[in-house]
């Protein structure tokens, strides 16, 4: 069923963060323009809008997605998943948030939403990740601070907490 | 030496939790009621003369407000930085392609690049240059004064051609190395907020907060305490957030002026690509002479940058790549000449390194040549020369005790296995396409800005300690990843005893502290450490005397010496507490607010000959680098990197090391992958897909060292550390390429085709 | 972005709805090159339709004879198929090397062969695997090889309104390898890249087909090299030769990614390592 009416709006019904939300919004309105703007959650960021850099990833349906290269249109009843979605067990911090922050994995910090967004789903899907699977999932964040040494370690420390 | 609390441990960054978390607010992060959005409308061509500038059509997109030029300038439109050649909006003439010429307003973010789109330039083509050795022809067209020099320096010293007339081996060489483009993860961007009394507080992602004070107060004609600056929290800088922050943030302010309203300018990777500074583009011809001894006794240099169309900071620059140019030898015969070269490409300034990690690509590598031409290791050969506490510098400058330089490099060649595997070298295998191979550099580095600028080499702090005895600590330079906040919470800590934890370092306002220069040149530990200290030291005199008369009114032994430690007061068996002290002083209406100041020392560098002190102090490293270079496609893969640094005391090992390895990887990233290409005064490829940057699985193993020399002057014997890691990676790599394969590379990066077209040509 | 999308939930929807909107038209899969192309301020059309929404474009169908991958199909589903793995191994074998892990959950075969790209990993494997593609206009169906498809750098055979649907596979017996060599490991634009698929009996290539990335206009399908090679043995004098063949078949130009004469010896490298691995 075509939702979008002839104005070029369209009733956008989705979950974010565990939350439903139901919009009217412009057809013409980007994913990333969406979380950012529309649902105000600003720890997703824009870093090159062209799905190079990952500091705009989020997870969609528990998958890494560039939402500056989707539309809102797109997620119409999906699951999406922002950095503010990303907690513990115990609503606190994620273990992923725990160990970049132990491990001094964060600098500047743009792109660490993307990156922890990444390895939790890495996590999700592959519970016993490599050291070689932690580095090639994470080939679409850049990082220009860290040379990654340490985001890796913290990935795979918080691999070995969750057991 | 006294035992520290805080200083020299790896304690919790401070601005980690809200980074983790994502509400960490950076610029494009922040809104307030009623604002409006700026986009830049750009020169199309290399050089053209405008005609006129139209919004007709631009007008009719939906939420369209007003188009902003230079008519719109209240104060003078010269950006005040170093030569004031930059207009913040061109009059008549737009130098390069990108260059900002209007700016759009609008509703919304994308109805201001819209609109920019809309906007045309009427403009006629003038004759440009894009080659900065064809700049410096004496038949060149001219674009930038009489001569195309932005800025020339000398280093003058012995008689060079007589040195080598008597040389028993020398060696040249040319070399080259293309921009490097910071890519830092946040774009630039700014957003002004008009104030009630006609002045204007701007939020800026900025390594430089007084930078852009002083380029809004001018833009807008208005008197400094009409004008705040604060800084967000900023997404990287590496220099690249130096000096053209002030830009963007003066168009900001501009159209805020214009429009009454809050404006907020955030820049797209592409605009940000074409028009925000760059590593310059270096060109260098090199010559050595050594002795039949293998003593290095002359060095000749060219030495020339790319500086684009305005000068914005490559004299400065400039400045460092000449004082390094020799590297860290001593040699008695020195004749360096430098030159910034005026073309009409994007306005190059500052990146971690800034102007040595060109030259010293150039210098390693040939240093390399020399030793394989005399037939020594190319270790050996530098130990063998090697500035040491009580030699030197080229600029005669004497080198003293803090100087671990030849320690790294024994250190470095022990860790890396370098003489097993260099001996092993060309390790061709018969079936395999595959060669391995390991190489050298040593570099050192002028810590803060040194005599070129040292006017602007001065740091104030605000220690203020509240009632319920949590620490607030305002200075002038800023975080932008690298961990500034932390490590000055530190050194606060450690002088007031406080414990770590209620100490809180913000980010930058400009109406708090004075000036206190630019955030750039390894300067902030050393500057703002030291000008904590001059603010907390009274601070802990008072604190330090309560604590005595309460632990002496509680009964303690006051012939045991009072230990303070993590926060806590003990003596003779009774403990107080840096809370319980602190209410104390203020019961007493002690002053627990106190600001300090740090000037450094004088430098006697004279810019005629080139002599003198140039630095207050120098900062040291060796790297190798061990590479596989694939034979048959010339693709280079760095395996690992054995590093080692003297920096002085480390503040925070943890942070430190998280530099070394960003440092290492810039520079790695830069030496084999980065190509910013530009054809016929275009730049072609302003985007990450394009110009690409090495990614996690590009990373190679590392291993780093510290050697704490001691620096006598520096917060808590601390130097200076952020752009050390990166300058010495490039001819590491180089001169493992050379060494896996006997291709001699002379181009930065070191790509693929050159590689595999040099060992085409031994073949052949 | 244009001012409209519509979101069609299915074939027979979109033909009834498409007449009466706006034209100039494009179709939405992964958005990956369409809403980049867009954020760059290159995109004029007035209307965009999402096609992620048409059922008859999803999943991997396996018949007697042949492979269906449908055109809104992710990368990243291809990727952990067991059909696939099983009669795809170019495709599979080039999949780490196409973009990134995020960008292969989001992009498809049917935006990657519409994109028209020279250096499309994806369609290079696809090709080398000697697949057709199914094309659709207002219900109306027709299968072409997919070499057929590419015109050039960005312009396919496409009519007017045709929607890629899928792509069709024949099963045949074979292995595959797929060699890049982009800017740097992973996750870049190649230089130049090759499938190879060869179903090899007994050390001889019984059938071969070679396509190549990033050396023409359009992916480059060597077949005086494939030719060559089918029915002998791959001993190194053969791989040689096929090393140098393959280079008078393909037309490199120097531009920002690389130089036209090192991509040209490069395919001979690439061609030989990738028969290399097939034995």
């Amino acid at each position: 069923m075509n939702r979008i009416n002839p104005n070029g709006f369209f009733s956008l019904s989705c979950f974010v963060n565990g939350q439903k939300i139901e919009r009217e919004i412009s057809s013409s309105r980007s994913l990333l323009e969406f979380i950012r703007e529309d649902l105000g959650l600003k720890g997703t960021k824009e870093g090159c809008g062209e799905g190079e850099c990952g500091a705009c990833m989020v997870l969609l349906d528990g998958k890494t997605v560039n939402s500056c290269l989707m539309m809102a249109v797109q997620i119409d009843g999906r699951e999406l998943v922002t950095i503010e979605g990303i907690k513990g067990k115990d609503g606190g911090l994620h273990p992923l948030q725990k160990t970049f922050m132990a491990e001094g994995a964060v600098q500047c910090g743009f792109c660490t939403p993307g990156l922890i967004v990444a390895s939790e789903a890495l996590l999700r899907r592959k519970p016993k990740a490599t050291l070689d699977d932690i580095k090639l999932e994470l080939t679409g964040n850049l990082c220009r601070c860290t040379g990654y040494e340490k985001v890796i370690s913290a990935v795979d420390k918080a691999r070995r907490s969750r057991k | 030496m006294e035992k520290l609390s805080f200083v020299g441990k790896s304690l919790p960054r401070k601005d980690a939790l809200i980074k983790v978390t994502g509400r960490a607010a950076y610029a494009d992060d922040r809104e307030f009621a009623g604002m409006l959005y700026a986009a830049a409308v750009r020169s199309p061509r290399p050089r053209i003369k405008i005609l006129s500038i139209s919004d007709a059509r631009a007008r009719h997109t939906s939420g369209y407000v007003t188009l902003v030029t230079y008519r719109d300038i209240k104060g003078v439109n010269k950006w005040p930085v170093v030569m004031q050649d930059y207009p913040f909006l061109p009059e008549k003439e737009a130098r390069f392609a990108g260059e900002t010429v209007a700016l759009v307003v609008a509703k919304t973010a994308a109805a201001a690049k819209a609109a920019a789109r809309l906007v045309e330039i009427k403009f006629k083509e003038l004759p440009f240059i894009d080659d900065p050795l064809k700049s410096l022809e004496k038949d060149s067209i001219k674009i930038y004064g009489k001569d195309n020099i932005i800025s020339s320096f000398v280093v003058k010293k012995g008689a060079v051609d007589k040195a080598f007339n008597n040389a028993a081996y020398v060696v040249e060489g040319e070399f080259s190395t293309n921009y490097q483009v910071h890519a830092y993860l946040e774009t630039q961007g700014a957003i002004a907020v008009p104030e009630p009394d006609g002045g204007v507080t701007v939020h800026s992602s900025t390594q430089c907060p007084f930078y852009v004070l002083d380029a809004v107060a001018a833009a807008l004609g208005l008197p400094y305490h009409k004008v705040k600056i604060l800084q967000t929290v900023t997404g990287g800088g590496f220099g690249g957030k130096e000096d053209v922050p002030a830009l963007v943030a003066s168009h900001a302010a501009l159209c805020a002026a214009k429009t009454g309203r809050p404006v907020k300018l955030i820049y797209g990777r592409k605009e940000d690509f074409q028009s925000m500074s760059k590593r310059h583009p270096g060109w260098a011809r090199v010559a050595y002479g050594a002795d039949k001894n293998g003593r290095l006794i002359a060095c000749r240099v060219k030495y020339v940058l790319d500086g684009g169309a305005y000068a914005t900071l490559s004299p400065i620059v400039l400045w460092r790549g000449t004082v390094h140019a020799a590297g860290p030898y001593k040699i008695a015969n020195v004749s360096i000449e430098t030159y910034a070269a005026a073309t009409n490409k994007v306005p190059c300034g500052a990146f971690r390194g800034f102007g040595q990690p060109q030259i010293c690509f150039a210098q390693e590598s040939l240093i390399d040549e020399l030793a394989a031409k005399i037939g020594m290791d190319p270790v050996d050969f530098r130990m063998k020369n090697m500035l040491e506490p009580g030699d030197k510098t080229v600029t005669g400058q004497r080198i003293n005790s803090s100087c671990g330089l030849k320690e790294l490099v024994g250190v470095v060649r022990k860790r890396s296995g370098w003489d097993k595997k260099k001996a092993e070298g060309f390790r061709l295998k018969a079936e395999s396409d595959k060669a391995r191979g390991i190489g050298f550099s040593a570099t050192y580095y002028g810590v803060g800005l040194g005599a070129k600028g040292r006017y602007l080499d001065r740091a104030g702090a605000l220690v203020n300690i509240y009632k319920d005895s949590s620490v607030c600590v305002n200075v002038g330079n800023t975080e932008m990843g690298q961990g500034a906040l932390t490590v000055l919470a530190q050194i606060a800590a450690e002088t007031l005893n406080a414990p770590y934890e209620s100490v809180r370092v913000e980010e930058v306002d400009s109406s708090k502290v004075p000036d206190s220069g630019p955030t750039v040149a390894s300067r902030t530990t050393l500057m703002s450490g030291n000008a904590i200290i001059e603010a907390a030291t009274p601070l802990r005199g008072r604190i330090f005397k309560t604590a005595f008369n309460l632990l002496t009114a509680k009964g303690a032994d006051f012939s045991r010496p009072m230990v303070a430690s993590k926060g806590a007061f003990s003596m003779g068996g009774k403990t107080v507490t840096f809370r319980e002290v602190t209410a104390e002083c203020w019961n007493l209406r002690q002053k627990m607010s106190e600001q300090g100041w740090y000037a450094a020392p004088r430098t006697t560098f004279k810019m005629e000959n080139g002599q003198g002190d140039a630095y207050v102090i120098y900062s040291y490293s060796a790297d190798a680098a061990e590479v596989e270079v694939d034979l048959k496609t010339g693709v280079t893969k760095v395996l690992k990197i054995w590093a080692a640094y003297d920096v002085g005391k480390i503040v925070n090992p943890r942070l430190a090391m998280g530099q070394a390895q960003g440092g290492i990887l810039q520079g790695m990233s830069w030496a084999l992958y980065e190509n910013l290409v530009y054809k016929n005064g275009i730049m072609v490829n302003p985007n990450f897909t394009d110009y690409v940057i090495a990614t996690t699985a590009d990373k190679p193993e590392y291993d780093i060292t510290f050697l704490e020399k001691p620096y006598a002057e520096g917060p808590y014997k601390a130097k200076g550390m952020g752009e050390v890691p990166l300058i010495g990676v490039a001819p590491a790599v180089a001169n493992a390429i050379a060494n896996a394969c006997g291709a001699r590379v002379r181009l930065v990066p070191l790509l693929p085709e050159k590689v595999w077209k040099e060992i085409r040509m031994m073949k052949n | 972005m244009p001012k409209l999308i519509v979101k069609p939930s299915s074939l027979k929807e979109l033909w009834k709805i498409t007449p009466a909107l706006p034209y100039k038209r494009k179709y939405l899969s992964g958005g990956t090159d369409l809403v980049n192309i867009s954020n760059a301020g290159a995109d004029d059309s007035d209307c965009w339709l999402d096609v992620s929404a048409l059922t008859e474009l999803w999943g991997i169908k396996e018949t007697k004879s042949s492979i269906f991958i449908g055109a809104a199909v992710k990368i990243s589903e291809i990727e952990n198929s067991v059909t696939a793995r099983r009669w795809l191994p170019a495709l599979i074998a080039a999949i780490p090397h196409f973009a990134s892990p995020s960008l292969r959950n989001m992009a498809t075969l049917g935006g990657n062969a519409a994109n028209a790209s020279p250096c499309a990993d994806g369609v290079c494997a696809l090709i080398s695997e000697r697949a057709s593609v199914w094309l659709e206009l207002k219900g109306k169906k027709r299968k072409i090889p997919l070499t057929g498809l590419f015109l050039g750098p960005k312009k396919t055979a496409l009519k007017k309104d045709e929607l890629i649907t899928g792509f069709e596979i024949p099963k045949w017996k074979h292995t595959a390898a797929y060699q890049k060599l982009g800017p740097r490991s992973y996750f870049g634009i190649s230089k130049a890249a090759v499938a190879i698929s060869a179903d090899i009996k007994a050390g001889v290539a019984a059938k071969v087909s070679i396509a190549l990335a990033s050396v023409g206009p359009v992916i480059v399908y060597a077949a005086k090299t494939s030719a060559f090679l089918s029915g002998k043995s791959l001993v190194a004098d053969v791989i040689s030769e096929a090393a140098e063949l393959v280079k008078t078949e393909v037309s490199p130009i120097t531009d920002t990614r690389s130089e036209a004469d090192y991509r040209r010896e490069m395919c001979g490298v690439l061609v030989s390592r990738a028969l290399q691995g097939l034995t």
